[in-house]
């Protein structure tokens, strides 16, 4: 057995971690190679000129595009709504979710909180698309909804409140799309907290709704705005929902961009829609990223 | 000792009880009412949804078969998970050991790139990697839909694997390369055990993800390859019989059976990062 010195060891045994290092990371580089080539290429085309068939027209740049994305009515119309339909979503999805994180994790049952946790699972587990079609049947003019307020006189036998195909469907969409994302965000900082504050709180007077405003929700703070960032970044590039809830009456960003790409065959205008989008989650992202540090860090975390 | 309260505060108190159960029963309701309604429908005897149904039976399982659509849409959505898993996990678990063990100068800029898919909207990479691939000349749909499915949920494994590790004793690492051991075999049998739970649990997001996925692959199927939802959405935009509910509760006993096993396996709390 050869004898090295200790020091010789170390840097031996770093070089061998760099080597290996560099080795084990290669493929995911490759794989962030391939992610990057194709948003360049992508990204490239928002600053061309293409005609009708979506063929790109001369080597001349332009920014012809993003005058358009951010002047036209139509399409501004179609950002707005993005952001209020995003906001509306968020506030409800954080005020629905934070009672029911805050059961999930203060629960004193196993079998109370076992239960609640499977019940926001299998939704989170489950097909989007499946969970949207399941949503149609609930809010149909002849879904659950009507059918129960018919039953009930609400409203008469063949009549209906329009619940499918407009705004309020989509919001509701989003809550049911991001919420149970929104509950496990709020579960896991809820879950750091320290109970014992809580029963000072209320040893030195406090009644229950004080002590939640006062001392729970100032401490839940970072994890109710990294929920809500990722509610909000969800909702706002939400495009399926959208897509099965809002049809051609209600569309956001997401749909525009698609509508771009493949019918309008407007590739150059898609791809600056698609910059503009990037730009606004990536400001929300980093937001969420530097305010609700350590609050949740996703699945497995 | 607590102190004794007004009326007013107890009235307070108590209001704010109500209001918690009303929000606790709303949430709870938006979350069960559209699965348990799509299961109990998709046992209709109906030609077309109605509510309440008029008596039950199976016809629309078998319907399933017979619409000859969902079934190779099925299996083109496994295969497509299967292999996306496979890749994802091998090339997301080496990246996050090789940024643990290594620290390399950029560290920060390789785990920001390293996480970038995830910050990017869905529809923004499918559009992307149509354009690219495209141009490219690539037009096979399968590979396409796999690339895509890759690219999204790889970024998940580097992030469970590195929470996995940032567990791990390095101490063991320095022990076993300080006995012999090379690279690799730490990594194969001292490494790779350790961590397993954190490449489990990115191994089961890379395959929902995939297999649940319609955003990316929406914009990459091809004429005669698609996945089951976009075959449902497909389905559904034409058809109101209740196929789909049939399928779709097929769908939502697997999300059911996904979730007991992660429970058995992972924990759910730890899963979903409530722990």
């Amino acid at each position: 057995m050869r004898v090295r010195s200790a020091a010789a060891l170390a840097a031996a045994g770093e070089r061998e971690a760099a080597g290996a290092g560099a080795l084990l990371l290669a493929p995911a580089l490759c794989l962030f190679a391939l992610f990057a080539a194709a948003l360049a290429a992508f990204f490239g085309l928002s600053f061309r000129r293409v005609d009708p068939s979506g063929a790109v027209i001369g080597d001349a740049l332009t920014f012809a595009n993003y005058g358009k994305a951010l002047t036209d009515w139509l399409y501004l119309r179609t950002m707005l709504l993005t952001l209020q339909l995003s906001v509306q979503t968020t506030v409800a999805a954080v005020v629905l979710g934070f009672p029911l994180a805050y059961w999930i994790v203060r629960s004193r049952s196993r079998l109370v909180r076992a239960a609640l946790i499977v019940v926001v699972a299998v939704p989170f587990m489950t097909s989007l698309i499946v969970r949207l079609y399941a949503l149609t049947l609930v809010l149909g003019n002849t879904g659950l909804i009507n059918r129960t307020l018919q039953a009930v006189g609400v409203i008469g036998p063949d009549d209906f409140v329009p619940l499918i195909r407009n705004q309020a469907s989509v919001v509701i969409g989003l809550i049911y799309f991001v919420l149970p994302f929104v509950v496990f965000t709020l579960a896991s900082a809820l879950r750091r907290l320290d109970l014992t504050v809580e029963e000072a709180a209320q040893n030195l007077g406090a009644d229950e709704v004080r002590t939640f405003f006062l001392v729970t929700l100032p401490l839940a703070g970072p994890g109710v705005i990294a929920a809500a960032s990722l509610g909000f970044a969800l909702s706002a590039t939400a495009f399926a929902t959208p897509l099965i809830l809002g049809g051609s009456a209600v569309k956001m960003i997401a749909n525009m961009i698609y509508d771009q790409v493949l019918f309008v065959h407007n590739v150059a205008l898609g791809a600056a829609l698609a910059v503009i989008a990037l730009l606004a989650t990536a400001t929300v992202t980093s937001v969420y990223a530097r305010l609700g540090a350590g609050a949740a860090e996703g699945p497995g975390a | 000792m607590r102190r004794r309260r007004t009326p007013a505060a107890r009235a307070l108190t108590h209001a704010g009880r109500v209001v918690v159960w009303l929000l606790r029963a709303g949430a709870l309701l938006v979350l069960v009412v559209p699965i348990a309604l799509v299961v109990g429908l998709s046992f209709a005897r109906d030609a077309y949804v109605v509510i309440p149904p008029s008596g039950y039976s199976l016809r629309w399982y078998a319907n399933i078969v017979a619409e000859r659509d969902f079934l190779p849409a099925f299996v083109v959505s496994l295969e497509v998970a299967m292999i996306v898993t496979a890749v994802s996990v091998s090339a997301g678990s080496l990246a996050a050991c090789g940024l643990y063990r290594w620290d390399p100068p950029g560290r920060r800029w390789v785990e920001l790139a390293l996480a970038s898919p995830i910050m990017v909207p869905l529809v923004v990479t499918g559009a992307a990697l149509l354009v690219f691939l495209n141009r490219l000349g690539v037009t096979g749909a399968f590979w396409n839909i796999v690339i895509g499915h890759v690219l999204i949920t790889f970024p998940y494994v580097v992030r469970t694997v590195s929470a996995a590790l940032s567990r791990y004793d390095a101490a063991l690492d320095e022990a076993a390369s300080g006995l012999g051991g090379r690279p690799w075999d730490v990594f194969w049998r001292i490494t790779l055990p350790i961590v397993r739970p954190g490449i489990f649990a990115g191994a089961l997001f890379a395959f929902v993800m995939s297999f649940d996925d319609f955003t990316v692959t929406v914009f990459l199927i091809g004429a005669d390859m698609k996945t089951l939802p976009v075959a449902i959405y497909q389905y559904m935009e034409w058809n109101l019989d209740p196929t789909v509910s049939a399928v779709s509760a097929a769908l939502i006993g697997m999300a059911v059976a996904a979730t007991l096993v992660i429970e058995r396996f992972v924990g759910l709390d730890r899963f979903l990062g409530i722990r």
